[in-house]
C-alpha cells in the first residue's frame, strides 16, 4: 500500500477508535467495523479502476475530515445513556467509590514528589544524577495510575455476567 | 436549525432514491460505500459523502424505520478476504415517505408562481 494511502486510513481509523471509545460494546464495534468496511471498499474499488493512490488518500482524509462534526454528534447522541447508567453503577459501591478516591491522593502524591526531586536535581545542577530519573518515574507511574483509575471510573468494568461491581 | 418531524433532509432523500434505483437494478441490499458512490455517481459530485455524515444519516434512517439492516454472514466476507458489510435495505416505511417528499415537493413547485403573483 503506498504510504500517504496508508496513513490517511489509519488516522481514519484511529478517528473512529478515538470517537467510539467508551461507548457500548455492540455500538462501538458496530461503527469500527462499518468503517473498516467502507476504507476497505474505497481502496479495493481504486485499486481495480488504476486510480493514483495519493488521490485515494486525499479522497479518504476528505471524508474523515468533513464527517467530524457529524461523528461527534452522532457520539454525543449515542453515549448519553451510557454515561446515565454508568454513573448508576459507581453510586451503587461507596467501596469502589472510596478505592478509586484513596488511589487518586496516591497517584498525585506520587506525582508531587516525582516533581518535587526534579526540582531538586535541577537546583543542585545535577540532572545526571539518579534523582532526576527517578523522579521522573514516579511522575510517570503516578500520571498512569491516576489516568488508569479515572479512565475506569468513566468505563467501569465489570466481571462478566453480573449486573454491578 | 431544528427540521419538521417527519421530513427528510437532501442527504437522506438521495439514499432513499439511490437504494430503491440499486433494488430495481436487482441488488436490493446495499453497504456504506456502494450507497456513498451511488450517490456521487447519481449526483455527480466530486467526493464521496463524508464518513461521519453518511453512517449518522444511516444510523438515523434505521432508528426512524426507513431502512433495515443485517450483518453479512461472516464466512462470506472471509471467503472474500474482506471486511464484513452491513447491509442495508430501504423499508416500505422508506419508500412511502421518499414518495411523500416528492410530492410536497411538487405541489410546492407548482403552488409557488401562484403564490408568488397573488402577492403584492
Amino acid at each position: 500500500m503506498n504510504a500517504a494511502l496508508a496513513l490517511s486510513v489509519g488516522m481514519a481509523r484511529s478517528w473512529v477508535a478515538l470517537y467510539t471509545r467508551g461507548l457500548a460494546s455492540e455500538v462501538r464495534d458496530a461503527r469500527r467495523s462499518e468503517i473498516d468496511s467502507d476504507l476497505w471498499e474505497q481502496q479495493w474499488l481504486a485499486a481495480r479502476l488504476g486510480d493514483p493512490a495519493f488521490g485515494t488518500a486525499i479522497e479518504v482524509l476528505t471524508r474523515m475530515l468533513l464527517g467530524i462534526i457529524s461523528d461527534i454528534t452522532w457520539r454525543a447522541q449515542a453515549g448519553a445513556p451510557t454515561r446515565a447508567e454508568r454513573s448508576i453503577k459507581m453510586s451503587e459501591s461507596p467501596y469502589m467509590r472510596g478505592f478509586v478516591t484513596v488511589g487518586i491522593v496516591l497517584a498525585l502524591f506520587m506525582i508531587v514528589a516525582g516533581i518535587a526531586s526534579i526540582a531538586d536535581a535541577l537546583l543542585d545542577s545535577d540532572v545526571g544524577s539518579g534523582m532526576a530519573a527517578f523522579g521522573a518515574i514516579t511522575v510517570l507511574a503516578g500520571a498512569a495510575v491516576a489516568g488508569g483509575l479515572l479512565s475506569s471510573r468513566r468505563n467501569p468494568l465489570r466481571p462478566p455476567g453480573t449486573g454491578c461491581w | 436549525m431544528r427540521r419538521r418531524p417527519g421530513s427528510l433532509v437532501p442527504l437522506e432523500l438521495s439514499i432513499l432514491e439511490a437504494g430503491i434505483e440499486l433494488a430495481v437494478r436487482g441488488t436490493p441490499y446495499f453497504h456504506g460505500f456502494l450507497i456513498a458512490k451511488e450517490i456521487k455517481e447519481r449526483e455527480d459530485a466530486r467526493l464521496l459523502t463524508a464518513h461521519g455524515t453518511l453512517y449518522k444519516a444511516l444510523d438515523r434512517m434505521q432508528k426512524a424505520g426507513l431502512l433495515e439492516s443485517e450483518w453479512e454472514d461472516p464466512f462470506v466476507a472471509a471467503g472474500e478476504g474482506r471486511p464484513r458489510r452491513r447491509l442495508y435495505r430501504v423499508t416500505a416505511a422508506g419508500e412511502t415517505a421518499l414518495a411523500t417528499a416528492r410530492t410536497a415537493e411538487s405541489v410546492g413547485a407548482m403552488l409557488r408562481p401562484e403564490t408568488a403573483r397573488a402577492t403584492p
